[in-house]
């Protein structure tokens, strides 16, 4: 049944929404007919409201030694993020010593 | 993606910080948009590819580094890290040389007009560009493997030292004076006497030094050549 549900809502997703007159209008500089989008995203974005010790993260089993992370530097700070869940969401937002930032993977 | 592209950008446009989604495909690559403007991003150089922003960039773009768990506790043993509600694992996402080498499924194709022929789609490799001056470069991994995964180019105008991290599984590339280099088991020892460790560099005494680095991403072929168009490709 899981299955049925992710295997609708990925068709649904890749199914080209035919653009509003507006939109159309909007992104008329674009050759929309190479553009494949959605009125809401499968991938929602992933924001930072609160960061835990890596070694932590390991210790408990969250991640483990060979898991892939993609280190962000940023305003004099670092932050490591999960390669698979950056994949997924497509986009990271959040704030380093008081400057936003957002990632784009 | 796909393609494994991924950069860090500054979401504030006219002072104001926009919040941002992947919405679709254009030339096989994700675009972004944004629910303040619904204007539409390249989601690689920041740059507003139509809507009422255009014009406008989220860059200059800044790196972001691959690594594995384990080598970036050794690097930087308090760093932090900010997790979702999504599986921390999830096969075939890294960009694993040895891995499978499926095409582009015909979603993608449909947002493509031409595809550059000069290597093959999903190749692997680094690609470096500079905003300064539009310039890019690939290095594709197979050609950096016969060169005993570490060379030294110029790009740029700059000398260049390009070479595969084993421990972290990734390209990188960093600026350096080094005129040769050598490995000794994992670690890569340059001709100034610095060595490259897990994507860290050590001075002659082993302390961390800062490493200046250019524009870069570890990426597939299709991805970079469609968004820069003109790249060259380093061959030996």
């Amino acid at each position: 049944m899981t299955g049925r549900v992710i295997l609708f809502a990925l068709v649904s997703w890749l199914v080209p929404v035919a653009l509003t007159g507006q939109e159309a209008d909007r992104w008329a500089d674009l050759d929309t007919t190479r553009l494949w989008f959605s009125d809401s995203t499968m991938f929602v974005p992933f924001h930072v409201t609160e960061t835990i010790p890596l070694r932590q993260a390991h210790d408990d089993g969250t991640l483990q030694d060979d898991d892939y992370v993609v280190i962000l530097e940023w305003n004099g700070g670092r932050l490591a993020l999960s390669m698979a869940q950056t994949a997924y969401h497509h986009v990271v937002q959040g704030e380093m010593n008081g400057e936003p930032w957002m990632v784009s993977f | 993606m796909v393609c494994n592209t991924g950069v860090s950008l500054t979401p504030i446009v006219n002072g104001e910080v926009h919040h941002f989604e992947s919405r679709g495909l254009y030339d096989g690559l994700s675009v972004l948009w944004d629910e303040e403007s619904e204007t539409l991003w390249n989601h690689l150089t920041g740059d507003a590819m139509t809507g009422d922003l255009k014009g406008e960039t989220l860059g200059p773009p800044h790196n972001l580094w691959q690594t594995r768990v384990e080598a970036a506790l050794d690097a930087y043993p308090g760093i932090e890290v900010a997790l979702s509600e999504r599986p921390t694992r999830r096969r075939g996402r890294a960009l694993d040389p040895n891995g499978r080498r499926r095409g582009l499924s015909r979603m993608f194709l449909g947002t493509i007009d031409r595809q550059d022929m000069r290597r093959e789609t999903m190749d692997i490799g680094i690609g470096l560009w500079a905003t300064d001056n539009e310039v890019a470069k690939y290095y594709p991994m197979e050609t950096l493997a016969e060169a005993d995964n570490a060379i030294i180019d110029t790009f740029n105008g700059r000398r260049v030292l390009v070479y595969y991290a084993p421990r972290v599984r990734a390209l990188r590339a960093i600026y350096s004076p080094a005129s040769s280099v050598r490995w000794e088991g994992d670690d890569l020892h340059l001709s100034t006497g610095h060595v490259l460790r897990n994507g860290v560099m050590y001075d002659a005494v082993g302390n961390a030094v800062e490493i200046e680095a250019p524009l870069q991403v570890f990426t597939r072929w299709y991805g970079f050549s469609l968004t820069f168009p003109d790249t060259e490709i380093w061959r030996p």
